[in-house]
């Protein structure tokens, strides 16, 4: 962040801080991924399973709070499928880019992740540096 | 033995008859050589008396001529012999008179003074002498006791010869018939208790051996066919083996996507804290031990899993004993779980007590697997299955005390035809490549061998719930 004495009269730019909304139901993994992501400079909200993350996003576009800059979840977690909550979320026409971490990488899910857009895949086991640059290519694509 | 009854009165009777014929016909022959003989005896004396007569009656005249008759009388009490006239009454019957009357000799038999008596008469040819004839009279009574006398003796040579003829053919009739038939009949029925191993004991060239061996035969064929049946038998147990065996690993794959799905967690936390360690971004001692503690913890799990599987995927030879269904399900939809979650759809086990009863576990763990397999498939997205374990006392054609194993859902359901065939072999609604359609029909026949039933309520676009009954003991 640039200094007031270096910007001379230019209007400050502030770089705002990513939220990332991570949904994971292992809660070591959790811990981990979220590590990796706070490390990216983000904010990281934790939700232990898709119906958690469903009723987040819900509550923050009632409260018109912005929406978060990237969503990363699992897809096999107990309650709401993570497909379903992507399925909300593009339903409400919300641009969050999506990362999807799963163990079932398969050609049927990429073709779904495809169609509801600005989707990306990620097999597990993951490397956290795999992780934290697939959450910047998505916030260079959102931006 | 009717069969010896029959033969020996047969032997017997026609015995019997034999010699009594016989000897009828022998006695019928000497009797007519007797009469044969006496008559012509008779006649020679008569005709050589008669010329000596002749010649006296025309010498002396009647008188004479009687007198000389007299001379020649034997005198032997049962030969008599005399000249009569036309005066005389002789005695005779008429038509021996009628004969003489006619110049011709005659013979015959009258009776008289309680005996039968041989009449002969000569008539005198001279014409002089008109009406004489020489009456020759010979007693039957020798002839007749010589016949009974030889009767007798044949009736006592002939019982004799019947006894010997009958026992001895007897003998032979037992020898020969009597006992291999009753050593066929034995084997017969050795046959029929279904000892096939035996053999006839005896050997002979006749139509009995003949029997014998083809009784032998027909041991050794339906030996043969037993011996078929029970090779078939076994191969079909075999199949029904194998088919179990495949469903069971169809089931092991379907689990096991669901497994390398479980796996991926634990595998991405060590993964993870093996390159925190490695890149040196944890520096602490302390932390470098939290980290490889966690990764071993999770090596463990990823164990546990895996060992999960394997446990059910194991080909174990069939044992029974006594476990609880209840925790059989748990276990059973611990390992089904990550099949259904990929599906989005959530499995619920009631609570309740335990219930005992006596199962192969694995097999009860592959019928499980299949019904919820079946219903994982059937439910729709966020749908949710509901399994319990129950007892229940019915009273209905299959009373008794049964385990309910039940497993509800809210998914498609089936009208009550398709009811009607989902435990066929191969019967299936699904996709080509989605499914076997074995699944059913293995469960089903586990649970047919485990001597219980399955139960299928279905309601078109409600659900189906599947109830699993075993039979449980005595209270």
């Amino acid at each position: 962040m640039r200094t007031d004495s270096e910007r001379g009269d230019q209007t400050p730019i502030a770089v705002r801080t990513r939220t990332v909304y991570l949904a994971e139901d292992d809660p070591q993994l959790r811990g981990l991924m979220a590590m990796a992501l706070r490390r990216e400079g983000a904010d990281v909200l934790t939700f232990p399973d898709g119906v958690a993350l469903a009723n987040q996003l819900d509550l923050t576009v009632m409260a018109g709070d912005p929406l978060p800059d990237l969503v990363v979840t699992d897809l096999l977690m107990p309650g709401m499928s993570g497909l379903r909550v992507l399925g909300g979320v593009r339903r409400n026409k919300w641009p969050v880019p999506v990362l999807i971490v799963t163990a079932f990488a398969d050609i049927e899910l990429r073709k779904a992740a495809k169609a509801l857009g600005n989707v990306d895949v990620l097999e597990k086991p993951i490397e956290l540096e795999d992780l934290r640059a697939a959450a910047r290519a998505a916030w260079t694509r959102g931006s | 033995m009717r069969l010896s009854w029959k033969l020996h009165a047969a032997v017997f009777v026609v015995t019997a008859a034999v010699l009594a014929l016989q000897t009828a016909l022998r006695l019928h022959r000497e009797e007519a050589l007797f009469e044969s003989e006496m008559v012509r005896d008779h006649l020679v004396m008569g005709r050589a008396m008669r010329h000596a007569v002749e010649d006296e009656w025309d010498d002396g005249g009647e008188a004479s001529a009687r007198a000389l008759v007299e001379r020649l009388d034997i005198r032997e009490p049962a030969v008599r012999i005399r000249l009569l006239t036309a005066e005389l009454p002789s005695g005779a019957p008429a038509w021996m008179d009628a004969e003489v009357d006619a110049m011709r000799e005659v013979s015959g038999v009258v009776w008289g003074e309680d005996r039968e008596w041989r009449l002969t008469y000569v008539p005198l040819l001279d014409p002089d002498a008109r009406g004489a004839r020489i009456e020759i009279r010979e007693s039957l009574l020798a002839q007749e006791r010589y016949i009974s006398d030889s009767a007798r003796r044949s009736a006592t040579w002939g019982a004799v010869l019947l006894l010997l003829t009958t026992v001895v053919i007897g003998a032979l009739i037992w020898w020969l018939v009597l006992r291999p038939v009753k050593e066929l009949i034995a084997h017969a029925r050795r046959i029929g208790t279904g000892d096939l191993g035996s053999r006839v004991h005896f050997r002979s060239r006749d139509e009995l051996g003949q029997l014998g061996l083809e009784l032998d035969q027909m041991a050794v064929s339906l030996r043969e066919a037993a011996d078929r049946v029970s090779a078939e038998q076994a191969a079909r147990e075999r199949a029904v083996a194998q088919l179990r065996h495949a469903d069971r690993l169809m089931t092991v794959g379907t689990l096991a996507a669901g497994v390398a799905h479980e796996l991926g967690t634990p595998l991405n936390v060590a993964l993870v804290r093996a390159r925190l360690i490695e890149r040196g971004e944890v520096a602490d001692e302390a932390d470098i031990r939290d980290n490889a503690k966690s990764i071993a913890e999770q090596c463990e799990r990823m164990a546990g899993i895996i060992r999960q599987l394997l446990n059910f995927a194991r080909p174990r030879p069939i044992e029974r004993s006594q476990a609880d269904l209840r925790s059989i399900a748990a276990q059973t939809l611990k390992l089904v779980d990550p099949m259904a979650r990929k599906a989005s759809v959530a499995l619920a086990l009631a609570e309740g007590a335990a219930v005992v009863a006596e199962v192969d576990v694995q097999q009860l763990q592959q019928v499980l697997i299949n019904v919820v397999t079946n219903a994982v498939h059937a439910s729709p997205d966020g749908g949710r299955i509901d399994v319990s374990v129950d007892t229940v006392e019915r009273r209905d054609e299959r009373a008794g005390r049964w385990a309910v194993l039940r497993v509800a859902d809210q998914g498609t359901g089936m009208d009550a035809e398709q009811v009607g065939h989902i435990f066929e072999p191969f019967y299936t609604t699904k996709a080509v490549g989605v499914g076997t359609g074995l699944g059913l029909s293995v469960s089903h026949g586990i649970v047919r061998d485990h001597h219980g039933f399955i139960e299928v309520d279905s309601t078109p676009g409600e659900g189906t719930t599947f109830a699993i009954h075993l039979p449980l003991g005595e209270a």
